[in-house]
């Protein structure tokens, strides 16, 4: 990441997690709000708080293309909020967020590469840019919109312009000096965010240095020297409200107003308070009665506690204005989301929400923000250490699992979490060292030097530790589980997309989407998902509603994804309702492309439906953008099966189709059965095994071309001689000498002969080193590797593609 | 290649770890090697092919074996004490490879190198140069073109 300056790269990475975690988010109010057709405030707030995050933290990183597309969504909000006005073409409006957000995420993805270049979005602006305006001058009564809110919604007011708009005049300036944290980097960023922050609420502002937007350089001058800021706050402000805001800017360390001859007349603090809304249940009364309970509730834990109205206790008609307001909290806890249980636990508390950012205030608010600028200032009398870490790292996770628990709390009954976002990679370290330290039990546990003696103690001891490693080695899988409802999500969009494009209306429903997977399968999911919802949305619905009625279904067509945990194994259902495959015409493409090995009349329909996920196949005559070039089902076999999963295909012609998925939960420690074949030993997994035993000669038949069948009560099953399939030097070629595995996977069994079974145990799947792709192992029914526990190395078959030639 | 030697140090620059195969002198650059081991306990992989030995366990990395002798078509002896796995680092894998007998290392500047001789031979395509050390002669292996699809390809057993 050569773009930015080295020791950033934890907060790169921070920001691309939080901006991506971000944009999902967008997404997800953006289908939710599209479904009902109608903005509600809420929605309008939440989609301006996400937009005006990523432009402060865009702007902070320098990425300026970013932050400036963030800022012209958020121009549009602003007046979407402020001025309410009737949204004639709301397709056009959401088309525009969508293309926006798409834009910020493919961003995000390129700053991954090392040669990054910012990308222009100067099209999409102008969109955005056009279409604010059409709301605006639609607006009527938005014609008087505060000032402010005009110079707003031009997208990029660069400081200088500012300058321009408030020359200054008289002399009842104020002047401070602000000072940033050592070692923050790009103060000239900084002081710029400190900028943005009041310039609303200012009606004259000047600033030293001047050039902080367009000249680097000016960081270290601002380092050095402190950043001067003259300003006149707006009329109904006042100036400590404007050096609060500057004091809780990020990374700000102190803020110190100057008198006259420059010097210090008053020391404000810097803290980062957060900043809670709560919102007390409809004609409770007395709201503020029940807003003092609040604040006695959580005085404990706080370290500074501001709120307002902050006259709550002495005068009644501050219940009012809490109705009207919200009763705002202003504190400092180390536990911001316990804070947030606590509020709501106090009874007629509706809901409590972390706002976080001063700077969102919305102007009607200003009366009680003066009451509030002096609040902290008194609170906070001593100087306070400097933050532990730069804020845009520190500050903004902490409110994080807050945010997050916001939805899922109205969703799912308020089950609230405390979470840490790990990077993977430790995770991956975390697994890794397990399967070591498994592989090391077994190898203290059955070392050969033990063999003879009696140690019960020892027995005991070691039982005792793989009681507790198979604990050790759940948990650890179970950090790595993630529900599938991230991957689901993705697939709204998608549907969402092609519904405008295609011009069919069809429902996506989702059934145990909090089903979990490993985090290392989920990452491989996401491709055949949408491979097979473009599929059912392109081919399986029909294309008009009529053809849908005519046939006795609802017009509106749906497509249906369910996941459910089935012994050991999660499945994955892609369903639609809509017209079904039809085997004959799958017959005859596949005659016709010479892929048929038998006579027609002999293949099921089940075998039939599965050619559709063979190479080259693709039974639609044309091809549109989203299916039909004859790669896509393929791509979703192999990809899944890259996962260790498997792939079929059902369907019923006239009523729908059904993708079902089996993937394993996990990859990476298996249940295997050891068996010798002469001096090499393999790994069976069990959940593969349906039975072993020794074969009896009534047993053993031979079909017409000499091939070795076992009868098993009543049943045939084809006999593989694993020595044979191997080349291998086997102890006995006498099958009755030998034991007999009765294996099956995808509906296929067979019987494998070994020489002998060596026993149980579990092992870690190691992956084939990469350069023995080159020799086609996993093609040839090897699946991966293992070390066991005397250091040597098993191989572990792939019994779905072993019998898939039988 | 031209890419790794600006990231070692030039110290290592112009080193080579010499051994010998079938009484032959040959050598890696030393810039390659991960590591030194003697034989140990090597896994067979069916369909492997017959100069690929198989897997060996290296403290939990598992890593593909191939035999210099058979992949350059000298018959097969047994392995001594003398015998030893040198494993290369590949940017995302290992391979070890059997030689009879590791030497030592020998000082090549450029100058003592002259080019691979163009002969219309395949087991040159493997070589990138040859070394005069002395009297000596010491035939420089590329070991980023010991494992390439074609070269795989072309030493496959035919079916």
């Amino acid at each position: 990441m050569a773009k930015f300056e080295a020791g950033m790269e934890s907060m790169v990475d921070t920001y691309m997690f939080e901006t991506s975690s971000l944009l999902e988010q967008l997404d997800q109010i953006l289908m939710k709000t599209e479904n009902e057709n109608s903005f509600g405030s809420e929605e309008i707030n939440e989609i301006f708080r996400i937009m005006h995050t990523i432009k402060g933290s865009s702007a902070m990183m320098g990425l300026n293309n970013m932050s400036h597309l963030a800022h012209a969504v958020e121009d549009m909000f602003y007046i979407i909020r402020e001025d309410n006005p009737t949204i004639n073409s709301k397709n056009v409006l959401f088309d525009l967020v969508f293309s926006a957000s798409d834009l910020l995420k493919a961003e995000i993805e390129l700053l991954q590469n090392d040669e990054y270049a910012p990308s222009d979005f100067s099209e999409v602006m102008d969109k955005i840019e056009k279409y604010a305006a059409s709301l605006k001058s639609g607006g009527g009564a938005a014609e008087e919109a505060p000032a402010p809110a005009a110079a707003e919604s031009a997208p990029a007011v660069s400081a200088q312009d500012m300058i321009k708009v408030s020359s200054i005049s008289g002399d009842n300036l104020t002047t401070v000096k602000v000072t940033f944290e050592e070692g923050c980097m790009m103060e000239n960023l900084r002081a710029l965010l400190v900028i943005t922050n009041i310039k609303e609420n200012c009606a004259a502002l000047e600033f030293e240095p001047a050039d902080i937007e367009t000249n680097a350089d000016s960081s270290k001058i601002i380092a050095e020297n402190g950043f001067i800021v003259h300003f006149r706050p707006n009329s109904d402000i006042s100036s400590e409200y404007i050096t609060d805001i500057i004091g809780k800017t990020a990374n700000v360390s102190t803020c110190e107003i100057l008198g006259e001859g420059g010097e210090i007349v008053k020391e404000v603090p810097a803290y980062t308070l957060t900043r809670i809304k709560v919102i007390f249940d409809d004609e409770c009364k007395m709201e503020n009665l029940r807003a003092l309970l609040v604040v006695n509730n959580i005085r404990e834990e706080c370290e500074e506690l501001g709120f307002i109205p902050d006259d709550i206790e002495n005068n009644p008609d501050s219940a009012d204005m809490i109705v009207k307001n919200g009763f705002i909290i202003y504190c400092k806890s180390a536990f911001d989301e316990a804070l947030i249980d606590m509020i709501r636990s106090t009874p007629n508390v509706k809901d409590a929400v972390i706002e976080y950012k001063g700077s969102d205030t919305p102007p009607e608010e200003t009366a009680p923000q003066s009451a509030l600028a002096e609040k902290p200032a008194e609170a906070a009398p001593a100087p306070k250490a400097p933050e532990a870490k730069p804020a845009p790292a520190a500050e903004k996770p902490a409110a994080k699992p807050a945010e997050e628990s916001k939805p899922a709390a109205k969703q799912g009954g308020g089950v609230k979490q405390s979470l840490i976002s790990v990077n993977l990679n430790k995770l991956d370290q975390l697994l890794d060292m397990v399967g070591e330290i498994v592989i090391t039990e077994a190898m203290v546990t059955s070392n050969p030097d033990l063999k003879g003696l009696r140690l019960d103690n020892f027995q005991k001891a070691a039982r005792q530790l793989r009681k507790l490693n198979s604990e050790l080695q759940d948990i650890v899988m179970s950090i790595r589980m993630v529900p599938l409802s991230g991957a689901f999500n993705k697939m709204t969009r998608i549907v969402r997309d092609m519904k405008v494009k295609l011009g069919k209306d069809v429902d996506l429903v989702f059934e145990g989407e909090e089903t979990e997977v490993d985090k290392s399968i989920i990452d491989n999911l996401n491709d055949p998902l949408m491979h097979m919802v473009r599929n059912s949305m392109d081919h399986g619905i029909e294309d008009t509603q009529e053809e849908r009625i005519a046939k006795g279904k609802p017009g509106k067509g749906t497509i249906t994804l369910s996941a459910y945990n089935s012994s050991g194994e999660v499945i994955i259902v892609v369903a639609d309702d809509g017209a079904g495959i039809n085997p004959e015409k799958v017959l005859n493409k596949a005659e016709k492309n010479g892929m048929l090995t038998r006579p027609r009349s002999e293949y099921s329909d089940k075998e039939i439906f599965n050619m559709i996920m063979l190479p080259g196949f693709s039974t639609n005559e044309t091809v549109t953008e989203y299916s039909g070039r004859g790669v896509g089902m393929d791509v979703v076999k192999k990809n899944i099966e890259k996962v260790g999963g498997s792939v079929s295909v059902d369907s019923k012609w006239g009523e729908g189709t059904q993708f079902i998925i089996k993937i394993p939960l996990s990859l990476s420690i298996v249940d295997g059965m050891e068996v010798s074949v002469g001096s090499s030993i393999f790994t069976i997994p069990i959940n593969s095994i349906k039975e072993s035993f020794k074969a009896k000669p009534s047993q053993l038949l031979r079909d017409t071309d000499g091939r070795e069948m076992i009868m098993i009560r009543g049943e045939c099953y084809p006999l593989i001689r694993l020595y044979e399939l191997y080349d291998l030097e086997p102890s006995t070629t006498n099958i009755y000498d030998g034991i007999i595995i009765l294996v099956s996977a995808d509906n296929k069994s067979a019987c494998l002969l070994a020489d002998e079974l060596i026993g149980e145990q579990q092992v870690v799947v190691k992956p084939w080193p990469p350069m023995l792709n080159n020799f086609d192992v996993k093609q040839n029914g090897m699946a991966g590797c293992s070390i066991l526990g005397d250091g040597s190395i098993t191989i572990i078959l792939d019994i779905g593609n072993i019998i898939s030639d039988f | 290649m031209d890419d790794k030697i600006s990231k070692s140090s030039d110290f290592m620059a112009d080193k080579y770890l010499s051994f010998l195969i079938h009484g032959q002198r040959y050598a890696f650059s030393i810039k390659t090697i991960k590591e030194i081991i003697s034989v140990q306990h090597i896994t067979s992989v069916p369909e492997f092919p017959e100069y690929a030995k198989g897997v060996i366990n290296v403290r939990g990395d598992v890593i593909p074996v191939i035999d210099l002798r058979v992949m350059f078509g000298f018959p097969e002896t047994q392995y001594t004490a003398k015998t030893c796995i040198i494993i290369i680092n590949y940017t995302d894998s290992y391979v070890g490879y059997i030689v009879d007998n590791v030497s030592d290392v020998a000082e090549l500047p450029k100058n003592k190198i002259s080019p691979t001789p163009q002969i219309s031979y395949k087991k040159t395509r493997y070589v990138s140069g040859v070394g005069k050390d002395g009297n000596d002669i010491i035939i420089l292996i590329d070991t980023e073109k010991l494992v390439t699809k074609e070269m795989i390809e072309e030493l496959k057993p035919k079916k």
